[in-house]
Formats: C-alpha cells, structure tokens, sequence
C-alpha cells in the first residue's frame, strides 16, 4: 500500500505546474484539484499508472463563499424585496461557465482522471469514507486500486491524500463501516496505526 | 443467490407515485413546461421538467432544497410501501444516494442579507450531505449513508456500489437511487451558461433525443428510491426485477465532451455483459441517456455499434428525456421507472419529440407508439460531464 497525504494553508502555493501534463486545463482547476494533481504525480512518483485502474474519489462539500461574497456585494440599501430580474440583471453577471465547472462536484476526479488516463472502474462519493473504501473492496477489476479524498476549507485550506492498494487491504480499514469524512482515511492524526508516516 | 428489486417508489415529472407515472409514461405525456416552481421572470431559457402531482407542478417554499424534499418522499413512500421493517433492523439497512450540488436559497438571502453560515443555526446555505445524513438517520438507516455524486450517474453508482454489495455476500437491504433538482435561481442559470439547453423555444418539445434536429437538453427534477436485497432474503411476490451486470469506465478524454469514439462507453456495455455472463445478442432493448445534446447522440450509437455490431439497426433504442427533461444526479433512477415498464409490459415506449433519424446517430429509435417484444434482459445506459459511463443489466425475474 502506498500513501500520501498533503496539506496547504491558506494562499500557500500549491505547485501545480510543476507536475500538470496537461497545463491548459489548469484554468478548470481549484485548490482541491491542485492539490489532488499534485499528490496523485507524487504518489505515482513518474510511473504511468495502468489505464485500467480503478479510481474512486471523494470530495468535500463544495464552498461557494466567493459567490455569496459576490452575491452579497451586489446587494444595496436601497434594494427591498426579492426579485427574479433583480437576479438576472445583477447576479447572473457573476456565475461563469468556468466556476460552474468547478462548482461540479465530479470536477477534480475527472481532472486527475484526465491528467493520469485513468479509463477503468470508477466512483465520485461526497465526503464518504465508508462508501470510498466499500467501492475499492468490491470493485471487479484485478490489480491494485487508487482511492482519494480531498477537502476545501471556506479559508482556502485544502487537504488531499491518495493511497494505492489493494482491495483487501481497503476491507481493514478501520473507517470501513465510520460515518466520517472520506478525508480522515488519509489524515494521520485519524489513521496512524493505518497508514504509514 | 440473485441481486433483487423489491421496492420502487418514485417522484418525478411523470407524478409521485409509481402507478402515476407508469400512467403518464405509457400516455406519453409532455411533462416539461415553463418553470412554475419558482417566478423565472427575465430568464432568457425557462423550460424544465417539475415533479408533477396529478398533473400539478409541486410547489415549494424558497427555504427548502427540493431535491431534499423529493427523495425523503420518496424513502417515506419506499418505507411505507415494502415490509422493509419487518424483516431488517435498523443496522442492517444501509442508503446509498446520488444526488447533485447544493442549493442556495436566493430569495431569503436577499432578503435578510446573511450568506455565512452560523453553525447549527437555519442558514441560506443547504449542505446536501448534512441533510442527507440525518435523514438516513431519521429513517432508521444506520448500516450506512454512501452519497454519490459523478454528475449524470450519480445514481448509477450508487446502484452499482449497491449491486456489487449484495452480490459480494453483504445480507443487507439496501435502500438506493437518487433524488437532484437544479430547478433553482443559481443552478438553473449555472447549467444554462454551460450552453447544454436546448435552443427550441417551446418546452414541450425542446428536448429531442436522437432526432436530427436535436439542440440540446432541458433540466428535470426528481427522486426514486429502489430496494435492493439478496434474493435468498427477499419474498418472493415482492421481485419486480434482477440488477444481473454492471459496468462502469472513465472517458478520460475533457471535462466538457464525451469521447467521440465511444471506446470506453463500449468498455461500460461490455464490462456489464462480461458480469451478468450474457452475450450481446441476448439484449432485448437499451434504454440510453439520451440527453438531446448533439454530441450524446453519436457516442452512444458509436457504443453500441461496437458491441453490437449490424445488429444496432434492429436493436430498439429509448430515452425518456423527451418526456420529463434531464434529471440530472437522479436520473438512472427516474428511468429505471421506463426499464420496469419495459419488463412489466413487454413492451419499449416511444421517444417523444423523435421525428426524424440523424445519418450520424441511425439508431432503432421507436416512435409514435410502444413497440411490443419479449424482453428479457433491458441494458441501462448513462454517461456524465467529466466522461463517466454506466451500463447495468435488468432482467425479468422469472
């Protein structure tokens, strides 16, 4: 089994071109898929995984704060009660076709699935570690396993860890049947006894 | 030992019970209409698919998160209507769920002006999870609650992940689906911005699957909510269907479109065909996406063709897009409803809105009126943004 867990802190640099192939997808990318990206490059450390392998990830709840802050910028004193052209005129304007991308919640798997050529078995769970660990146990494809978990914080913290493994070795975890977050599987502090430092 | 359907409960555009929208299926109603649940004044686009109740566009106030409303209707319906109850414990239920992105509550953020989020407090904010969780937890669901959320098949893999559970000797009910509505201020103008709409003007008709003249798609809404036990387990009278296969494959290929040369939507068809143990020619029909987009149509005929081979000109082909729009998180399990018909009546339904083949997409679309046939084995077929494709088998239980 190999593990990796990483985490930045907020306006930290996540060094992302440093290990993206395909760097013109960088602009569907937030915090969560950059850090995923890049643990992923590291986990593989330069080894083409087979194409075939299953990948099943889980992401956090999404944070739409610089919406709301946007929404909220919009609204004035003068403004009374709700209306639908109120939204179309002023609100509308701020949803992009670009942060709708990375509003979807599959977004940072298909990018990593993308930027690895990751074809086979796969899953995209929201927060489940229970149900990330059951879709690597039961899956029907022979050979090892990729799993990952990312969260992003309203600050702009972000937590992403990766392990490749095989599926017995997903069915001891102790998270199995846990109704925690997906991302505590990789945090060391949750799973020491688990997973290598 | 099979894997079992042994409960569907459904609220959807077709209406909120299953012997409704059986009805509303085999009449080929419309049920996509300009926006009622919400005043879409100024929109540019206003066609959607609202969950219907004889006929009536379910209303809701502006604080609730309709895709949270509709699948507790239907888990309280799924609940209520199996003996779920009497024969599995609390622990010995788990939910699996595909839903989509969370709500914002516009309105009531104008009005009182507060967009953080107090913790434990009412916010304008609804955290899909969070509720989703406590549901379960309300329901007496306390062997798990696995949310899924790869876009168009979400509910897929949730029924996947399902499948695979019970077929890999977990003695468990399992309680799947999906439930998703992006009928809302901030998610209906998102998707719209996407340019995946339908450019037709007229509701009724904007979401054309397969036809030549296909421009894109229009949002549904909706929840079903399956029982999925070991048939060993289950009673007998109660099966309405076996899940025999299921396969599922990453395009990896753009966030944006689906891989042209279908390669890997073929690898889903074959994946699922390899698990049941069946060859290609004993599909009897194939209930595709079907989205109305104009790249959807062509990948999936590519699919099919490659499996299938000169066999696809005679294989009938359906979609229910036409009739309730693109449900989006929740639709493998809103039509799953078609793929039950199709066993119950022996019969494939029309394709509303296809008129006309398209040269690049010459499928078996049936039109008009239901086409009669033995079926035995129905292939269920979806794909998402990102490249995600899902292929699962339903046989008649015999």
């Amino acid at each position: 089994m190999r593990v990796i867990y990483k985490k930045y802190l907020p306006k930290e640099e996540i060094p992302v071109y440093d290990y993206a192939r395909n760097r013109k997808l960088v602009k569907y990318y937030t915090r969560e898929t950059m850090a995923a990206v890049v643990s992923v490059a590291c986990l593989f450390e330069g080894r083409a995984p087979d194409p075939c392998m299953p990948f099943f990830y889980s992401s956090g709840e999404t944070e739409m704060i610089d919406l709301y802050r946007g929404i909220g910028d919009r609204i004035t004193s003068v403004e009374k009660d709700f209306r639908s052209t109120w939204f179309v005129e002023n609100v509308a304007v701020l949803i992009s076709p670009l942060e709708r991308f990375k509003t979807m919640r599959n977004t940072t798997a298909c990018l990593v699935a993308i930027e690895n050529g990751l074809k086979g078995d796969n899953g995209v769970l929201l927060a489940s570690a229970s149900g990330l660990l059951y879709s690597a146990m039961f899956t029907e494809t022979e050979g090892t396993v990729l799993i990952g978990a990312g969260k992003l914080y309203a600050d702009g913290t972000v937590e992403c860890g990766f392990a490749e493994g095989l599926p017995a070795e997903f069915a001891t975890h102790p998270l199995l049947d846990s109704p925690g977050d997906a991302i505590e599987i990789f945090q060391p502090s949750k799973s020491p006894a688990v997973w290598p430092s | 030992m099979a894997v079992v359907i042994t409960g569907y409960e459904i609220q959807s555009p077709l209406g909120c019970t299953c012997e409704e929208s059986f009805a509303s299926l085999q009449a080929g109603l419309s049920r996509v209409g300009n926006i009622q649940s919400f005043d879409a004044e100024g929109f540019p686009f206003k066609a959607a698919g609202e969950v219907r109740e004889n006929g009536q566009v379910v209303a809701t106030p502006s604080n609730i998160d309709r895709k949270v409303y509709f699948l507790e209707r239907a888990l309280s319906q799924l609940i209520e209507n199996t003996t779920l109850d009497a024969r599995y414990t609390s622990a010995e239920r788990i939910m699996n769920i595909g839903t989509g992105i969370d709500y914002i509550d516009i309105a009531s953020f104008f009005n009182h002006r507060e967009y953080r989020q107090p913790p434990g407090s009412e916010t304008t904010y609804y955290k899909t999870a969070a509720q989703i969780k406590k549901m379960a937890f309300e329901k007496q669901v306390s062997g798990g609650c696995n949310i899924f959320t790869a876009a168009c098949v979400a509910s897929a893999q949730a029924i996947g992940l399902s499948y695979r559970m019970i077929k890999r000797g977990m003695k468990r009910a399992i309680l799947t689906g999906g439930s998703d509505s992006m009928i809302s201020y901030v998610n209906y103008m998102g998707f719209y911005l996407l340019g995946a709409m339908s450019t037709d003007p007229n509701p009724a008709t904007a979401c054309k699957p397969f036809d030549r003249r296909r421009s894109g798609t229009v949002l549904g809404e909706g929840a079903a909510m399956l029982l999925l036990e070991e048939s060993s387990l289950a009673r007998e009278e109660e099966i309405l269907a076996k899940i025999v296969g299921y396969g599922c494959t990453m395009d990896a290929y753009a966030i944006t479109d689906p891989d042209p040369s279908a390669r890997q939507l073929a690898k889903a068809i074959r994946l699922a065909l390899e698990d049941a143990a069946l060859a290609p020619g004993l599909i009897d029909c194939v209930h595709l996406h079907g989205t109305g987009t104009p790249k959807n149509a062509p990948a999936e005929y590519l699919a099919l063709r490659q499996v299938f081979g000169e066999r696809v000109a005679e294989l009938p082909v359906y979609s229910m897009k036409g009739q309730t729009g693109h449900l989006v998180g929740s639709c493998t399990a809103v039509e799953m409803l078609a793929v039950m018909h199709s066993i119950r009546e022996q019969e494939v339904p029309p394709t509303l809105n296809f008129t006309e083949s398209d040269p690049e997409a010459p499928l078996f679309v049936v039109r008009g009126k239901p086409l009669s046939l033995p079926i035995r084995y129905v292939l269920k077929l979806n794909s998402s943004f990102g490249g995600h494709n899902t292929a699962i088998i339903i046989e008649k239980y015999q």
